[in-house]
């Protein structure tokens, strides 16, 4: 996505906006291949209006009530996939459970797209920078998956294959967002730019008190976010918090290989990963 | 003398026009029927047209025509002619306009644009400054010697030497190699930049059935424009209406000649029909001017004991494909390259330099940028090696009113405002030597400064005139060519009025506020270098004392008292001697009528203007005089760098600027804030990235990234010195574009202070400064960590 091309329209297509999964399953069966779906949009017009994309037709999700909703199942928290980035962040029951998902949302786009941005949409995107992906990832969740032969269960870790590149089918949308429902859940979320809007990296921490698990995930720095837990980064529960951080830290800098690009280097990259992963840990852990 | 309305701080007069999302922009207009145009761009840096086809453009449903450069053969430029209105025979940038779809819808235009079809020969591309001035460089222009130049430009033909200007005085070389002199030699860059005014660049053009040809256009100077399109066109000056209502940012993208040319021939082209063309984001940042790249490669001389002897310097602008204002932009950077200081020997050379990229124009306070940086960071380095404080090596250097010359010649006025009274405000307010201790251990807190002086660049007979209309109720209207764009020249201009008429501010409108048309408004030559104030401020003064004086004179036969006892103020009209005897001025707006129908006099319109005095062109050695006013100020911050990240953060700025008289200090401070925040950008943020072929890579505010909300400083002090000037209206000295010029070298050198890190080429990006300090001072880093991870993280307890 390079925002270079010049124009203000978009491409000609043929406008649908189904009033159920169902239906907009079956429209996307019919069209296979020459439909896209819209959830808040952000990322598709764009692609459309940068002449990246050419979709015959573009089914709209936002008349479909059912997957708006945030509920509380016995499989856990399902978060449907068009719940927007302001509801997550004003959701009491997201910011007690999924902290590092409220936070996250609050950086998707500006103030005024998160009306608009949806989850769904956000991860779907597949971009390396995207807010959700390292979120959901830190929280463990899984992925609703539909198209009209059925469903499937996607890890989160598994959606993304590369840059702009998805696991998703051409005829399958997610539905829903699984996240485990555990108390004492801490977690945030940090984020690290300059001079570019696009991130130098990112890094979701999720920590369970009493499931004595921490999970972590390092966004923007390489085209797939990088995944850590407790024993990965060697985490002593027993030891001294500040020893952790120091080689959680460690094991995060001689683990990834960042990419460089327009917004930052390799090396810088690197770097920023083990601070902003000492910076997260030291917040949630309560260093402020 | 004591003001009713000048000194105090008014809201710009549009403000509710603009809060409320009313005010009419050029984009806001729109007529039945109007027809758009959409531009099709070079993909390639440098090449030869072989062809262009244009016949499945036209098939596109909707298309009324597609225009390409063999359509137009003028030549466009401000001081040098070397732009065609679309690419003819060649291609100079990635960018390029080379075709306009005409058509009824934008779709239509957009569409129709994807499928011009045009053949290219590449050509080698010249990327750099340089790759330019090698002997083997292709020529990006082999015509240069056949272009209208302005008198006192000096292009080179047969080279990519756009402009070349030469400033000299005294004996450099020789001051250089005097044996106690001490040398700080540096090479400084400055990248391209974009203006990123919030609303693009946006023509309405109509080409009228009598051939009168009317355009609507967001721009800084109507004047200019008509004069220069009419040169061009080869058309009668009044043939050509511009309208110019207030244009949603300026700061130069909109000073010289811009798209009017290319959208009126459209007009004709396409039948007559009023055309339009927006610039989206991408088009502004890759097909319209950006600021120029800058190298400056500089030795000054020292003495021991702080004397600046010796300041030898080599400017190169990169120009881009285009340079038709940036020569000027080059031959300010060299003219008042000595800055604020008193050097006795001086040697400039500034060059233009064509490369194959994206076209550069004036922006904000030009040649003041690139030659301040140079200058204000060569001292504090200077200051380091002799160990003196950064502030006495300026109070020792700096012009003396009344007394020093500058290197032009030019004799330093006395009035010309008081440098040392900057430097001593801005020495006390930002107080360099104390330093108070960082907010955490991994980060340092810093401080420094910087000085500017600037005066408008502008032809020595650049002139303004105005207009003033007494109206039936005793209400005023204003009229002058200055044009609004923010900047609330207008909104002074308003109190300058109502001071000088002695009538509240609430009588007095000022037309331009909604719109500046060359048919209806008087002469101004542009809205730019900060010159509307005191040009225009000049020229308003003046019609007011004609309008006054036909007031007397009416008055007088009416009081029958001779003309020199009628005084006016608060409204009236009155004898001095006899001062029972009064009427309301509005008695006398369109002449005295008596009970019986009797009338006296006639309307009340005051005119007057003004033209600089005595200016010159420069001579062969930068010799002349060609300034009204010089402005004073500076700039001091203070910051905290995260050596973790190479973050920095400015906490605190403080601007010192003598302005001579502040019309409207609300104005004033609004300015310095403004000003601060857009050097704020420049210096750690704002950048054009280039591909290998010369593409602009960031065309979008996304990757190009300008101050947020979160990015302000929190504390932005500003300090008003009010010097008169004594020819200036109540002694006001333009201040518009000089606060934006101190801002980063002041960053620069509280960094080099605190750190001893030199940074020479902006922007001061985190990932710059931390790669400049992890070579330049690694011993840094490995603190901050080992603090950051010793203690940062101490207080965390296991839970």
């Amino acid at each position: 996505m390079s925002f270079t091309t010049p124009y203000f329209t978009l491409p000609k297509f043929v406008y649908f906006k189904p009033k159920n999964i169902e239906e907009a399953l079956g429209m996307l069966k019919q069209h296979k291949g020459r439909a896209k779906v819209m959830a808040g949009g952000i990322m598709l017009v764009n692609l459309m209006k940068e002449r990246q994309i050419f979709p015959e037709y573009v089914i709209d999700l936002k008349n479909i009530d059912e997957l708006k909703k945030i509920n509380v199942t016995e499989n856990g928290i399902e978060i449907g996939s068009m719940v927007t980035a302001i509801e997550l962040q004003n959701s009491k029951l997201i910011k007690e459970k999924c902290p590092a998902l409220a936070k996250a949302a609050s950086f998707m786009g500006d103030r005024t797209l998160q009306h608009t941005v949806t989850i769904g949409g956000n991860i779907s995107v597949g971009m390396p920078s995207t807010d959700g992906l390292p979120a959901l990832m830190s929280m463990d969740s899984v992925l609703e998956v539909r198209s009209s032969e059925g469903k499937r269960f996607l890890p989160s870790s598994e959606l993304v294959l590369g840059i702009g590149r998805t696991s998703l089918k051409e005829d399958e949308i997610i539905t829903k967002i699984i996240v485990p429902n555990d108390e004492k859940v801490m977690g945030t979320y940090l984020k690290f730019i300059n001079a570019s809007e696009v991130a130098i990296a990112t890094v979701a921490v999720t920590v369970h008190h009493e499931k004595k698990k921490l999970a972590l995930s390092v966004g923007a720095i390489a085209p797939r976010p990088y995944y850590f837990d407790n024993s990965s980064l060697q985490w002593n529960w027993e030891g001294s918090v500040a020893e952790n951080i120091k080689r959680a830290s460690d094991v995060v800098y001689k683990a990834v290989q960042p990419m460089s690009d327009a917004v930052a280097s390799a090396e810088y990259r690197k770097e920023m990963s083990k601070i902003l992963t000492a910076r997260a840990l030291k917040e949630v852990f309560g260093g402020a | 003398m004591t003001y009713k309305n000048v000194g105090k701080e008014v809201p710009q007069a549009d403000s509710w026009l603009k809060v409320t999302g009313t005010l009419k922009y050029a984009f806001d207009i729109n007529f039945p029927g109007t027809l758009y145009a959409k531009l099709v761009t070079s993909k390639l840096p440098h090449a030869k047209i072989k062809s262009i086809d244009i016949s499945e453009a036209l098939k596109v449903k909707g298309v009324i025509n597609v225009a390409t450069g063999k359509d137009f053969p003028y030549r466009l430029g401000l001081y040098l002619s070397d732009r065609d209105v679309l690419a003819v025979d060649k291609v100079r940038w990635i960018g390029h306009p080379v075709a306009a779809v005409i058509a009824d819808s934008l779709e239509a235009a957009e569409e129709a644009a994807e499928k011009v079809k045009v053949e290219y020969e590449p050509l080698e591309p010249v990327l750099t400054v340089e790759r330019a001035l090698e002997k083997d460089a292709p020529l990006i222009h082999e015509k240069l010697g056949e272009y209208r130049v302005f008198p006192g430009f000096h292009p080179v033909p047969g080279t990519n030497i756009a402009n070349v200007f030469e400033l000299k005085h005294g004996d450099v070389e020789n001051a250089l190699k005097e044996e106690d002199t001490i040398i700080i030699e540096e090479t400084y860059r400055l990248p391209q930049i974009s203006h990123v005014t919030m609303e693009t660049q946006n023509v309405l053009a109509w080409w009228r059935f009598d051939d009168y040809v009317e355009v609507w256009t967001s721009i800084q100077s109507p004047f200019a424009t008509r004069y220069l399109m009419a040169d061009a066109l080869k058309l009668p000056v009044n043939r050509i209406i511009i309208h110019a209502p207030p244009a949603g940012g300026g700061f130069g993208l909109k000073a010289g000649l811009g798209w009017e040319p290319l959208v009126a021939l459209l007009s004709k082209f396409a039948g007559r029909k009023p055309v339009k063309l927006v610039l989206s984001r991408a088009e502004q940042m890759t097909s319209a001017p950006a600021r120029d790249g800058f190298i400056a490669k500089v030795k000054a001389g020292f003495k021991r004991d702080g004397r600046f002897v010796a300041y030898k310097a080599e400017f190169y602008l990169d120009a881009g494909a285009y340079a038709d204002y940036t020569i000027n932009v080059a031959r300010t950077a060299g003219y008042s390259a000595d800055g604020a200081y008193d050097i006795p020997n001086v040697h400039v050379t500034s060059y233009a330099v064509y490369t194959n990229k994206i076209p550069t124009t004036a922006m904000r306070g030009f040649g003041h940028p690139e030659n301040h940086w140079a200058l204000e960071l060569t001292l504090d380095r200077a200051a380091s090696v002799l160990g003196i404080d950064p502030v006495e090596i300026r109070r020792k250097n700096l012009l003396k009113p009344g007394e020093s010359v500058r290197a032009t010649g030019e004799r330093v006025r006395e009035d010309e405002g008081d440098p040392q009274k900057v430097l001593s405000v801005l020495a006390q307010a930002i107080d360099l030597n104390h330093v108070e201790r960082a907010s955490e251990p991994w980060k340092i807190r810093a401080k420094g400064i910087a000085l500017l002086v600037k005066a408008p660049s502008q032809p020595p007979n650049a002139g303004a005139s105005a207009v003033v209309k007494l109206n039936e109720d005793g209400t005023i209207d204003v009229l002058t060519g200055n044009g609004s764009m923010g900047q609330g020249t207008p909104t002074s201009l308003a109190i300058l009025a109502a001071e000088a008429f002695g009538v509240p501010l609430e009588k007095i409108k000022i037309n331009q506020l909604e719109m500046v048309s060359t048919d209806t408004n008087p002469y101004t030559w542009q809205t730019v270098g900060s010159r509307g104030l005191f040009s225009d401020g000049i020229a308003l003064l003046r019609a007011i004392e004609d309008a006054k004086n036909q007031i007397k004179e009416t008055a007088s036969r009416v009081f029958k008292v001779p003309v020199d006892d009628v005084e006016i103020s608060e409204g009236y009209a009155y004898s001095k001697t006899h001062p029972w005897i009064r009427k309301e001025i509005r008695e006398f707006a369109m002449g005295y009528t008596y009970p019986d129908g009797t009338t006296v006099g006639s309307p009340v319109i005051g005119r007057g203007s003004y033209a600089p005095i005595l200016n010159t062109f420069l001579d062969a050695n930068g010799h002349g005089s060609n300034t009204v006013f010089h402005t004073y100020g500076g700039t001091g911050v203070e910051l905290e760098i995260d050596l973790l990240t190479g973050e920095v953060k400015v906490l605190r700025a403080v601007q010192v600027y003598d302005v001579g008289k502040a019309i409207d200090p609300l104005l004033v401070k609004g300015q310095m804030d403004g000003g601060f925040i857009m050097g704020l950008g420049s210096a750690l943020f704002e950048q054009l990235k280039f591909g290998e072929d010369g593409k602009v890579l960031n065309p979008n505010l996304i990757t190009y990234y300008v101050p947020h909300f979160e990015d302000m400083t929190a504390s932005m002090e500003s300090y008003i010195i009010e010097t008169p000037q004594k020819d200036g209206p109540l002694g006001a000295r333009g201040v518009g574009e000089h606060v934006m010029v101190a801002v980063a070298p002041a960053i620069a050198n509280a960094i080099f202070r605190a750190t001893g890190v030199k940074i020479n080429e902006l922007p001061i990006t985190a990932e710059k400064l931390w790669k400049a300090i992890k070579e330049q001072k690694p011993e840094l880093i490995d603190k901050a960590l080992k603090s950051f991870f010793e203690e940062g993280i101490k207080e965390v307890e296991q839970i």
